[in-house]
């Protein structure tokens, strides 16, 4: 009897490469918006912005069409279907939130209130994405069946604690002089959920390797390292830089911001076609190698 | 006809060809037969009153030849059948049986024969099963009735239903349908036979699969199993591994006719599995699943997993 053969599988399919031929060459435009602004100097900033914001919402939005597929894929009944339909929810919230952020420039060209809609998207898309690693977690791990959303909502309510002190420790240290306290703390809840489901997200992709289902988790690795930035700069950062670093980092701030939304779209397709047509090409190597 | 003296047929009595005047031209033919179709099953030599010669076939295959005499089976050569047998005319009766079937006798003719009980009816019955679970009993059964008669092997206590096997008058069943009097005997393993070693990686194998498996589609879903499933049967095909998923459940059916041939298809078998899931749920998680798993398995399992490195290591390092 000859030796079996192991089979290597690898999933492959032209649309990844296209989609990521389309991603890059987006994302090159966007950096190219983004930093000479074209668009202000021709027609106005406003405009200028809207081409940054429809550069964002495509990927935004094929990131949440695509989770929906996913979800798709699985039955009511299935442990995995709670994962991907939360972490799907997150990302349409989060379109929501890129959608308002169109309607609220038309309403309020100058400056927005306070506290609008588009907070209230951005925090149910951190509470889904919470949720959806939460759950993913749980099954990693092979927790036990239990009271699983109020041990989650014990979590929230630790992070929005956790949330207050933190607010406190700026005011203190002199920052987000002039605003209320509600604002500081919608300014700090931001980074601190960033953070939080980054540092989750990078353990999970720690976990899953290079494993096609564990890549959907990179996006939001992406927006933690997007809002680093971003904290750094809110925290006084930007004083202690020359200018020109400054737009550079903040540039490459927003361009890693929508690499988020397309590596999740992305790792969406690939994971949508693994589950829906199998892997792509074999190759084989002889059994003897794992002995 | 019952596993009396009357019948001195041993296994499944109620089934199989006898042929009163066999003749070494009639045994090679037989042998052919079962060699050519790829069939389990077995040929009985009855050479007189108290001595019998079964050769065992293993899909086609000889897993071994028995001499069994005043209660004992004993393994010997086939060269071995000209001195027991001078090939005067002779009842010999040929069985093909499906290969479960041919794994329980493989494993009662390789095994010692602990106790012989009459077990008058389904009281009695439910009494001894209780003390075997009470006692977490472990052994081969063998149980003959009027119209059935079978195998099941008990694990700890409890019937392993992959491992039980019934003829029934119509047909194989993998549960015993009557619940009356019956002839029981109970078997004693030998570590070192072929046979337990085939036994004990087959169950070492499927527990610690399934077990993998559950984990996996907890993860990713009944879709990517059933990807895994028909990979898996392609893998098999070419080897004619009677080696299947369903349902997240992976089903052997094949009677290997020794050790190092089952370590090879299980080898191969979770060198796929190890593909697949690490394709998915990438390397890190794979090995943590086959780790987490295997060590789900008993004491004397692992050590023969061990003992053909059927371990975690050997497919996620």
């Amino acid at each position: 009897m000859n030796n079996p053969t192991k089979k290597i599988t690898r999933p492959y399919r032209s649309n990844i490469i296209w989609s990521g031929s389309i991603s890059a060459v987006m994302l090159v435009v966007f950096a190219y918006v983004y930093y000479y602004e074209p668009f202000s100097e021709r027609f106005s900033p406003y405009w200028n912005d809207k081409v940054l914001d429809v550069l964002t919402l495509i990927p935004a939005v094929a990131a949440a069409w695509l989770g929906t597929l996913i979800v798709r894929q699985f039955e009511y009944h299935e442990p995995p279907f709670r994962v991907w339909l939360t972490f799907t929810i997150g990302w349409w919230c989060w379109v929501a939130g890129e959608l308002s952020g169109f309607v609220y420039d038309v309403w309020y060209p100058d400056a927005y209130p306070d506290f609008t809609f588009i907070d209230i998207c951005w925090l149910m898309g951190y509470f889904f994405f919470g949720l959806a690693l939460y759950y993913q977690f749980r099954l990693i791990y092979n927790a036990r069946k239990g009271r699983q959303s109020v041990l989650y909502l014990a979590y929230i309510g630790l992070g929005l604690a956790a949330t207050a002190g933190l607010t406190q420790l700026a005011i203190y240290e002199g920052l987000g002089e002039g605003y209320s306290w509600w604002v500081v703390y919608l300014s700090v809840i931001y980074p601190v959920f960033d953070l939080v489901e980054g540092g989750a997200a990078l353990w999970l992709s720690f976990l899953f390797g290079r494993g096609v289902l564990g890549r959907a988790w990179w996006g939001l690795i992406a927006f933690a390292i997007a809002d680093s930035f971003n904290i750094f700069f809110w925290l006084g950062g930007d004083k202690w830089i020359s200018d020109q670093a400054y737009i550079n980092l903040d540039t490459f701030s927003n361009i890693v911001y929508v690499l988020g939304y397309m590596l999740t779209a992305i790792a969406f397709l690939a994971a949508y076609n693994l589950i829906r047509y199998g892997p792509g090409e074999r190759k084989t190597k002889s059994i003897k190698q794992a002995n | 006809m019952t596993l009396t003296d009357a019948n001195p047929s041993r296994f499944f009595s109620h089934l199989g060809n006898i042929e009163l005047k066999g003749s070494p031209a009639f045994l090679d033919a037989q042998q052919a037969y079962l060699r050519d179709n790829k069939a389990s099953g077995l040929i009985e030599i009855q050479v007189n009153a108290a001595k019998q010669v079964i050769l065992l076939f293993a899909q086609g295959i000889y897993a071994g030849v028995y001499l069994l005499e005043n209660d004992n089976s004993n393994p010997i050569h086939l060269t071995d059948l000209a001195e027991i047998w001078d090939g005067t005319q002779t009842p010999i009766r040929t069985l093909e049986f499906p290969h479960t079937a041919g794994r329980m006798v493989w494993l009662a003719l390789e095994s010692q024969i602990s106790q012989r009980l009459e077990i008058s009816g389904n009281e009695e019955w439910n009494h001894l099963s209780k003390r075997w679970k009470t006692e977490s009993f472990s052994g081969l059964i063998e149980a003959a009735s009027e119209k059935e008669q079978g195998f099941f092997y008990i694990m700890d206590g409890d019937a392993l239903n992959p491992e039980t096997i019934f003829y029934n008058g119509q047909g194989f069943d993998n549960q015993e349908r009557q619940n009356n009097a019956r002839k029981v005997i109970v078997y004693e393993h030998v570590p070192a036979s072929q046979a337990y070693q085939c036994f004990i990686l087959r169950q070492g194998i499927l527990h610690w699969g399934n077990e993998t498996l559950s984990r996996y589609k907890a993860l990713v879903g009944q879709k990517l199993v059933a990807m895994m499933q028909e990979e898996i049967k392609q893998m098999a095909l070419p080897w004619q591994w009677n080696i299947y998923i369903e349902s997240a459940v992976i089903n052997d059916e094949h009677f290997f006719h020794h050790a190092e041939t089952a370590v090879q298809a299980y080898r191969a078998l979770f060198m796929e599995i190890e593909t697949q899931i690490d394709m998915v749920i990438g390397h890190a998680l794979t090995r943590r699943i086959l780790h987490e798993t295997f060590e789900t398995l008993n004491k004397d399992t692992r050590a023969a997993l061990e003992l053909h490195r059927l371990i975690p290591a050997a497919f996620s390092e």
